[in-house]
């Protein structure tokens, strides 16, 4: 045992390391998925593990059962040393320990078979060993770990049991490799799919390969298939809710594992938007990625040498030696191109290939994701390469004791805990680690003891769904609600759990609209608020978690405590003067179970969350509201909003979410050798598409005119200007690509390749895309909208490119040699383009349909939400030929226009508004900046020489009603010379006097004061002859101002002129239209109810006075897997009546029939989806036993035979 | 003409072998310059040097043990490269070339043992 003292002595340092990170008292809980099982290991298992609603925000599916057996291990542990701080550090250490211990033993083991000597051996695993635990990628990230972050040591400890297995065949190995697995099944989980995948499956083929090729042993493939199984039955208790959740279309694990978005959008997006960041070299020297690295650690180079060294001089090893660093280097190499990605363009290639494997896209944070894996066998080939290195160099053991000193030198902040309690992230000196405050445990007592059937508003609000808890000295902890994992009552902390109330929320907070801000926390059953008035908590974070939210909520505590007063409402209970609890009135708050007695069914879902909520009677502890494709026929009215068909909305310029562009990229210059090859291919997909792919064609010239822009771009100054073409025929014909066209040049013509060197070729190219795009779109059988949106789609391209080679063209040398040339044949093309592609906006008529049930001829009204329009904008809606323009009543919110009637031949379809006078919001009054020298004939057209405007202020009108969220139709003509001209549509919030609003939310008076000016659009404007310039925009939330801007594109004056005729900007309206059709047939029915929560996935409802159908709602997130039966049966009933309600709840339409025609029964209201955990658990448990059973046989049968 | 070639690879052959230092001196600065004339990396070029090194030492019957070498010379320059300009483009190309021969020369090994 004498060789074993050193790697002995090393493994307690290391366990006892962590015990100096914190202080006693002081608890590290916090983090993304939280690490409150060390204070409180039984409350998480009751609260999270065990169950599958969420313990937080609207309840919905969360699998957390793979944390069961850990937890409940550090339950017990936590009964035996009480402490938390204690348990912590013990963990830790445990961590620490086991990680260098096993790749030691790991590394000791493989070198068995090398000839070096066996101190060499221990010397090299010990190095091996400290590599793994101190390098510079793995002391980071120790704080605020996720579960899954066990990997670290359990990928050492189940690489040796493995290995110790494949080498021995003895069972002892699989049974407590089985055995880890299922104590830490959370890393053997769907939640640590990433590293999971990223080590086991090579590692696996490493020890096959490894015992059939190096070891020339046979594989006991019938015991591995065994234990394969065992470890599938051992992880059931997880893994069966896991695929039952994968395989049901709409769940979150379906969409990431088998949508195309879900692939591509979440996986190969974010893949490809990291992979450039990611370095070679860097990985090879075990450096962290992405973070500022000191030249200091260069010595690490150590690592990459020593690997070379020890192949190089590998040659007099025993043969089964040089096999086994073959082959951990191979698989090695491996490990570091899925860790690297970018290693050549082909590699790059086939790693975003690999993403349409379904599943692949876990990997999309590839470079951290197989970090762990890289690590380890980093560590694993330095100590097998160790031996050899300090064998044939003398001078090798000084320098590796100069490496791990330096190695420790460098971690010494992490040894000393310094990395391990960082600062919490834009917080005021605030750490993480912290000391649980008293009073607030005392609060969180008191929380738990509420009734179950309301929900808790945890305040400050986070952006994402974190508490802030402050220490009761220093520190704080920052993770998911404690209120919901060890308080029990599920909480909303977070803005993104009040999903489509989301902005309806925050701008009521924020426009101090208390009465909406209550009905939102009633249809969420929001009963109570907790508060919490501590600045530390508040104040102390100056950016994140509270980015956000601080734009709608008070900016500090002082207005934060003023804002919960005016919700007014009742305090229950209040500790230290820092924790409140505050009760809602139960009348304002939707009860968990209910039966809604007014229904109102929306045929389907309106942006604005605030219109079904208003269409709900006042009692809003009774209503109910569906919208979308299933309501209920009993609903006490039908509601169906008219969808603008504008074609003026789709052609904004500035859309929402923005519009995608292509983005080209360019290798090759058209005077390369290889250029040819490159218009082969380009020309060859073309032809492909053909004709009759007329959509993909247009889109591939769309790309391609990028591709030649770019090109004039970096290749510009060295390609030709032969000076040759002059008309719109000759960009016709000149220049075509060799050998694709009978008129083209032949394909041996070396001359015409040569000439497509030039501006004059890259134009005419851009020119014929172009113009065969907007010929195709003439000529296919399309509706005359949907040919304006694709020419609006061709003339945004075009200014894009006509704004980027004016530049090109004006700054450039030595291209300005031909600038007068170029910017003729450049202004005759793009003039001629956007004048084919310039659609007529003049109409302002919005047309509208609406989806009606077919069969039956109804009478509806019309009604228009005043919310969606201006006070002083007046419409009228023509139906079908019936004109609808008199206000007949106005109820709350809505103006009703008038009732039509539904024909056969579904004439509301043709439903068509118009505005009445629609007003230009351009005029003299509002014009703000004019120079002296502007000349004009009459107020429509003005004249300006800007060589007078000082600046680039230019000409500038100011629109103080400039309406947010909306759409504004921009148009004037308009004629250059010289210099091109830039309009700007730009907007701001200037904030104006105090209101009570304003006041509330921390601000002083300040009238006028501009809070950030910004161009929502810009375009060039540069034509010889009379251009209509029109442009759609779209206005951004928190605005109240507009500006509309002319001024010179550049600073340097020079003798340029613009004219301007008939400058009109008017607001196009888009209101919101709903049809109403009351429900003369409905049934009301008023059955009592009661009902006790047994768990959160199984509510015991007694129903009394039930003669009629009714409506019974849940307040739990939407899902198919909540059922209702009757009580003592199994089958569901109701469950083709199941419909999503609120927006967010269930609901069931429950008839006398499905329950025999009792009028008085018991129901339960039970959650699917925890029966297949009782399933997967009763496996498992019968999986365990077997397995511990079998063990314990095997180890009597051999102390028997011993 | 067959047997010019012939010839010319025969001699070929016979100075690789007689000279892998040369040989590998002048791989490495073919490489150095590839990395510095060429402003973008290109995959037809990284492959094609990396066949014609293995065609080259396969016929003048170079070890692995050159390979490794090379990695070292390559490495090196990735280290200056790396101290000088940090992780730019002209070290992440080196770092690529030393991947590219590391994998040659496990590949290379591999083949030496099982033969």
């Amino acid at each position: 045992m004498k060789g074993k003292l050193l790697p002995t002595v090393i493994t307690c340092i290391l366990f006892i390391i962590p015990f100096f990170w914190l202080k006693p008292g002081f608890m590290d809980l916090g983090g993304d998925s939280s690490r409150l099982y060390f204070y409180d290991p039984l409350r998480y298992l009751i609260n999270y593990s065990l169950f599958v609603v969420s313990p937080s925000g609207g309840g919905s599916e969360n699998i957390g059962f793979m944390t069961i057996p850990f937890v409940a291990l550090l339950a017990v542990a936590k009964r035996i040393l009480v402490s938390s701080t204690v348990l912590i550090s013990a963990f830790h250490g445990f961590s620490l320990a086991a990680s260098f211990l096993f790749v030691y033993l790991s590394v000791v083991q493989l070198l068995h078979t090398s000839m070096k000597g066996e101190r060499l051996k221990e010397l090299a695993a010990l190095a091996g060993g400290l590599l793994y635990v101190f390098s510079p990628i793995s002391i980071f990230g120790w704080d605020k770990v996720l579960i899954t972050h066990n990997y670290v040591f359990l990928n050492p400890v189940m690489f040796y049991l493995m290995l110790r297995y494949m080498v021995t065949d003895r069972f002892f190995y699989l049974f407590w490799a089985l055995l880890v697995t299922f104590i830490f099944s959370a890393n053997f989980s769907f939640a640590a799919a990433p590293v999971f995948f990223a080590f086991y499956p090579i590692s696996l083929v490493l020890l096959l390969v490894y015992k059939r090729r190096v070891l020339d042993q046979a594989v006991h493939w019938r015991q591995l298939g065994v234990a394969s199984i065992v470890f599938i039955l051992l992880q059931a208790f997880h893994i069966v809710p896991q695929i039952a959740s994968m395989v049901t279309p709409g769940s979150v694990l379906y969409s990431a594992v088998f949508s195309s978005q879900g692939k591509f959008d979440r996986g190969l997006g974010y893949f490809s938007s990291i992979a450039p960041s990611i370095k070679t070299s860097i990985n090879v020297m075990l450096l962290p990625q992405m973070t500022e690295v000191s030249k200091l650690l260069i010595f690490m180079i150590m690592l990459p040498l020593t690997v070379i060294l020890g192949l190089l001089r590998s040659g007099k090893e025993e043969q089964r030696f040089k096999k086994t660093f073959l082959l951990i280097g191979a698989f090695f190499i491996v490990i570091f191109f899925f860790a690297t990605g970018n290693i050549t363009d082909l590699g790059l290639s086939v790693y975003k290939k690999l993403f349409i494997l379904p599943g692949f896209s876990i990997f999309r944070n590839f470079y951290g994701q197989w970090a762990g894996a890289y690590l380890f066998y980093y560590a694993v080939i330095f100590g097998l390469a160790l031996p050899v290195v300090l064998e044939v160099y003398k001078k090798a053991k000084v320098w590796l004791l100069v490496f791990v000193f330096l190695l420790l030198v460098n971690a010494w902040q992490f040894i000393n805990g310094s990395l391990t309690n960082p600062l919490l992230w834009d917080a005021d000196n605030i750490r993480i680690a912290m000391n649980m405050d008293p009073n607030f445990k005392l609060a969180l007592e008191y929380i738990r003891k509420l009734p179950t059937g309301g929900k808790v508003l945890t305040l400050p609000l986070t952006d994402f769904g974190y508490q802030i808890v402050a220490g009761k000295d220093t520190g704080a902890y920052q993770g998911p609600s404690m209120i919901s994992y060890l308080g029990g009552k599920q909480d909303f902390s977070g803005t993104g759990e009040f999903g489509r109330y989301r902005e309806l929320f925050l701008e009521s907070v924020r426009d101090g609209n208390i009465d909406e801000v209550k009905r939102i926390l009633g249809i969420l059953n929001i009963r109570y608020v907790f508060y919490t008035s501590d600045p530390k908590v508040y104040d102390a974070f100056l950016e994140f978690p509270y980015n956000d939210v601080r734009k709608y909520f008070p900016k500090r505590q002082k207005e934060y405590a003023q804002f919960v007063d005016s919700l007014a409402l009742r305090l229950v209970a209040s500790f230290d003067n820092r924790f409140y609890i505050y009760e809602l009135p139960s009348e304002n708050v939707t009860p968990r179970i209910y039966i809604a007695k007014n229904t109102t069914a929306i045929s389907r879902v309106v942006v604005d969350a605030s219109v079904p909520l208003e269409l709900l009677s006042d009692d809003i502890g009774e209503s109910a509201f569906f919208d979308g494709s299933q309501t209920p026929s009993s609903a006490s009215a039908f509601w169906y909003p008219a969808e603008s068909q504008s074609s003026l909305l789709a052609m904004v310029k500035n859309p929402d979410p923005f519009r995608i562009m292509h983005h080209a990229f360019v290798t090759t210059s058209p005077s390369s050798f290889y250029y040819p090859l490159i218009v082969l291919k380009e020309t060859v997909k073309l032809w492909k598409f053909g004709r009759a792919n007329y959509f993909s064609r247009i889109d591939q010239q769309s790309f391609l005119s990028a591709k030649r822009i770019l090109e004039l771009e970096r290749w510009g100054e060295s390609m030709s200007v032969l000076g040759t073409l002059h008309t719109l025929s000759d960009f016709n014909t000149a220049h075509k690509e060799p050998g694709v066209s009978r008129d083209s040049p032949r394909l041996w013509d070396v001359s015409a390749w040569k000439r497509l060197n030039s501006w004059e070729a890259t134009l005419a190219r851009y020119y014929r895309y172009f113009d065969d795009n907007i010929k195709t779109i003439d000529a296919i059988d399309q509706s005359l909208q949907w040919k304006m949106e694709q020419k609006f789609l061709l003339s945004e391209y075009l200014r894009q490119h006509y704004r980027r080679l004016t530049l090109l063209i004006q700054q450039r040398d030595p291209i300005k040699a031909h600038r007068d040339y170029l910017e003729e044949i450049t202004d005759m093309i793009f003039g001629n383009l956007l004048e084919r592609t310039n659609a007529d906006l003049s109409d302002l008529t919005i047309p509208y349909s609406v989806q009606l049930p077919k069969g039956n001829t109804e009478s509806y009204g019309v009604y228009l939400d005043k919310n969606t329009y201006g006070i002083n904008e007046h419409f009228s809606i023509t139906v079908g030929d019936e004109k609808l323009d008199s206000l007949i009543t106005e109820e709350g919110r809505w103006n009703k226009l008038g009732t039509v009637v539904q024909t056969e031949n579904d004439s509301l379809n043709q439903m068509r508004l118009s505005l009445i006078e629609p007003k230009n919001l351009l005029t003299d009054n509002s014009r703000m900046m004019l120079e002296s020298e502007l000349s004009s004939t009459d107020s429509a057209s003005f004249a300006i020489d800007a060589r007078y405007i000082k600046g680039a202020k230019g000409l500038v009108w100011k629109i103080d009603d400039w309406q947010p969220q909306s759409y504004y139709l921009l148009t004037f003509a308009y004629r250059t010379s010289g210099e091109p001209f830039v309009v700007r549509t730009l907007e701001s919030e200037i904030l104006r006097p105090a209101s009570p609003q304003n006041a509330q939310r921390g601000e002083q008076a300040q009238d006028g004061k501009v809070d950030s000016t910004n161009t929502i659009v810009e375009d060039m404007l540069k034509s010889p002859t009379w251009a209509q310039y029109q442009a759609v925009v779209r206005t951004n939330k928190f605005v109240n101002t507009g500006f509309i801007q002319i001024s010179p594109s550049t600073d340097h004056l020079s003798l340029s002129r613009i004219e301007l005729k008939n400058v009109s900007l008017v607001h196009i309206p888009h209101p919101l239209v709903m049809l109403l059709k009351n429900n003369e047939k409905k049934i009301v029915s008023q059955p009592t109810i009661s009902f006790v929560q047994v768990n959160p996935t199984l509510y015991k409802i007694h129903v009394s006075g039930a003669d009629q159908p009714y409506v019974l709602a849940l307040s739990e997130a939407f899902n198919r897997r909540w059922r209702v039966s009757l009580a003592g049966f199994d089958k569901g009933i109701a469950s083709t009546r199941h419909f999503q309600a609120n927006g967010y709840a269930n609901a069931w339409y429950i008839t006398p029939e499905d329950v025999d025609r009792q009028s008085e029964y018991d129901l339960e209201l039970y959650m699917s989806m925890q029966s297949y955990f009782y399933i997967g658990a009763s496996i498992s448990i019968v999986a365990l036993i077997g397995l511990l059973s079998y063990g314990m046989w095997r180890y009597i049968k051999k102390w028997g035979r011993v | 003409m067959k047997k010019d070639i012939q010839k010319m690879m025969h001699d070929t052959a016979k100075w690789i072998h007689g000279n892998p230092l040369t040989f590998l001196a002048f791989v490495s600065i073919l490489v150095i310059a590839e990395v510095f004339a060429f402003p973008i990396s290109l995959d037809v070029r990284l492959f094609g040097a990396l066949f014609l090194y293995w065609f080259l030492a396969r016929i003048g019957k170079l070890t692995s043990a050159r390979v490794f070498q090379l990695c070292i010379i390559l490495l090196t320059g990735m280290v200056l490269g790396y101290l000088i300009s940090g992780a730019a483009a002209t070290t992440e190309r080196l770092a690529v070339w030393f991947v590219l021969f590391f994998v040659l020369g496990i590949f290379t090994q591999w083949r030496e043992i099982t033969a």
